[in-house]
């Protein structure tokens, strides 16, 4: 037909050559493992969510042309919600909206394109809940804040670009020899790491000081993804990658020796106390958790994830008694005795948890949740475990808490929802409109989700 | 679905899957894991799919959601893995193919992934809006843009379309 068929059957057909399949007899264990593990306790009755316990489970065939997941399928663009606090209280200008006393927050939603001229972040401030002027950042990569709020870091190209959130202008830009991924801020707010290499090469981090925006020495370590975590202290960064996670000292910015964790890191979560930092992340298709001892830096025994093959992220609670690790339902380890609980099931079949965050006071995880049915964020109450009525946003939310844990904002493919988390109900949408129309062609859905 | 008819299933569609994936996202590694663990997938749920082509179409759109999750899961390296990617040296790929592997990453993956359905799977702009989730309308104007966007880098894209 035409020369764009050939190009891409070619490219296709060289892929398609080269592919690997596991063994079937694994393909059939991994599935049969996981068929134990999470669809028959959930037959058993875990608990379900009031609304949804008397509604009947479709069952779902798929003959032909229907294709039953497509509508939770559509992210290529990606927008991070960051909050940070802008230390201002509240005051008489728009006391219509949220009680006096509200501490106002700024949202920075991080738009990446395409197209990558629209790349950039648009600030929102929680009095108003209405977007301002965008910061445009074309080709942005990386996206960090620092604790105190405020100062953002971003990434394009070879460069860094420190953006002040007081004003919300973009700074000197910081160079770099190579492309800048993923950025992460270290907890005491004096160092921001950069993460620089050519996709194919060898990855580096790069330390900057916040408070001169200077690089100091590359650090070899073996990074991949963007996982990183540090210490509460921020004292030692954790670094995962090619199967294991390295210590870092952030005072010395010196690598200690690699841990092997057995499995690609995907998120590392740290306790309040300091003392482990749970890694998470799969080895063909299965998932597991490693606590990491931060004492001694040694690898603790493997928590088997009951999902398998995720890229799974990990949030602890305040009171750093349990991690929860989203898999293919949600998981609850005990960090007393390093134990997995119950997979907790997200409540539509089908469904797949994604990002998780957990309120300040600690009694409600909020994990983004997508197929199987609408989109949803999906409350579980840390207490008991079980899930609430899904809250209804819209395809691929991404999730932030306000630090005040009055607010959840939930950012998609088109929007962003405020959701309040003493009802659980989410707000008037904010759509995110002028320079991100580009976003607009990449949904998916077909009749947008209410709510 | 029992497993000698799995084992026939997954023989026959697997590479090609892959290839198909690599095609929608631009990631060999990444299409071949998206596959992989779609098959764990369609073990699990082998009683609600078949093996013929509504079967295929299941792991596909699976592996798509697969690897869509883990680009927004990687969000900070999206940039690199979707756009800025270096090509891949295990091909050989002369100029020509670079210069189109390059042109069909920038292209929006909802773009690419209907061009793939359409020329690569075959199927029908009804299919392709079945398999997708959004109106026929809409599968007609990504293949437009998607041609449209890699016309640069072809000789000839004029094709007709199937309904």
């Amino acid at each position: 037909m035409s020369d764009l068929k050939d190009e891409l059957r070619q490219l296709a057909d060289d892929a398609a050559r080269q592919a690997r399949p596991l063994a079937v007899a694994d393909v059939i264990r991994q599935g049969d493992r996981r068929h134990r593990r999470t669809i028959i306790p959930r037959r058993r009755g875990s608990p379900r969510a009031p609304g949804l316990a008397r509604r009947p489970r479709p069952v779902r065939r798929w003959p032909g042309w229907v294709a039953p997941l497509a509508a939770a399928a559509a992210v290529t663009a990606v927008l991070a919600v960051v909050a940070t606090v802008r230390g201002a209280i509240h005051g008489s200008g728009s006391a219509g909206h949220r009680p006096a006393a509200s501490t106002v927050y700024t949202v920075y939603v991080a738009i990446f394109g395409p197209p990558a001229d629209r790349d950039g972040l648009v600030p929102i401030s929680t009095a108003t809940n209405t977007p301002s002027k965008p910061i445009h950042v074309r080709g942005m990569s990386g996206v960090a804040i620092t604790p105190d709020g405020k100062t953002i870091y971003v990434g394009t190209g070879d460069t860094v670009i420190p953006i002040s959130t007081a004003t919300n202008t973009p700074g000197r830009p910081i160079h770099f020899r190579a492309e800048v991924s993923t950025i992460a801020v270290n907890a005491d707010g004096n160092t921001a790491y950069v993460e620089i290499g050519a996709r194919s090469g060898p990855r580096m981090l790069v330390p900057v000081s916040t408070a001169t925006n200077t690089p100091g020495t590359p650090i070899r370590v073996r990074i991949k993804g963007g996982v990183i975590a540090f210490t509460p202290n921020g004292k030692t960064a954790y670094v995962g990658g090619s199967g294991t996670v390295t210590p870092i000292n952030t005072v010395t910015n010196t690598p200690g020796k690699p841990i092997r964790v057995g499995m690609e890191p995907t998120d590392i979560a740290v306790t309040p106390d300091g003392k482990t930092a749970y890694v998470v992340g799969f080895q063909g298709t299965i998932a597991t958790a490693v606590p990491v001892s931060t004492a001694t830096n040694t690898p603790g025994k493997p928590i088997h994830l009951p999902a398998g093959g995720c890229t799974c992220f990990i949030a602890i609670t305040p009171d750093g008694k349990t991690a929860y690790v989203t898999d293919d339902g949600v998981t609850p380890i005990n960090t007393a005795t390093n134990t997995p609980g119950k997979p907790i099931p997200v409540v539509f079949p089908n469904a797949s948890p994604d990002e998780i965050a957990i309120t300040p006071d600690g009694k409600t995880a909020y994990v983004a949740s997508y197929g199987g049915g609408p989109d949803s964020v999906v409350p579980i109450s840390t207490a008991t475990n079980t899930t609430g009525k899904p809250i209804r946003v819209g395809s691929g939310a991404t999730i932030a808490i306000t630090p005040d844990g009055k607010t959840l904002y939930a950012g998609t493919m088109n929007k962003v929802v405020p959701v309040s988390t003493a009802t659980n109900t989410p707000g008037k949408p904010i759509p995110l409109r002028g320079p991100i129309n580009g976003i607009g062609i990449l949904i998916t859905r077909g009749p947008a989700t209410s709510g | 679905m029992d497993r000698e008819e799995f084992n026939g299933f997954y023989a026959a569609t697997f590479p090609r899957l892959v290839g198909q994936l690599y095609a929608m996202t631009g990631d060999r590694a990444e299409a071949q894991d998206a596959v992989q663990e779609a098959f764990v997938r369609a073990w699990v749920h082998r009683s609600q799919i078949g093996t013929g082509r509504g079967g295929e179409a299941w792991v596909r759109v699976t592996a798509w959601r697969i690897a869509a999750t883990r680009w927004r899961r990687a969000r900070e390296g999206i940039r690199l893995m979707l756009l800025a990617a270096q090509p891949d040296h295990a091909a050989g790929p002369g100029p020509d193919r670079v210069a189109f592997v390059e042109a069909l990453r920038k292209v929006p993956a909802e773009q690419r992934r209907a061009l793939v359905l359409y020329h690569l799977a075959d199927l029908t702009v009804e299919q392709i809006a079945a398999e997708t989730g959004v109106r026929p309308g809409t599968v007609k104007a990504r293949l437009a843009r998607g041609r449209a966007a890699l016309r640069p880098y072809l000789r000839e894209t004029a094709a007709p379309v199937r309904e």
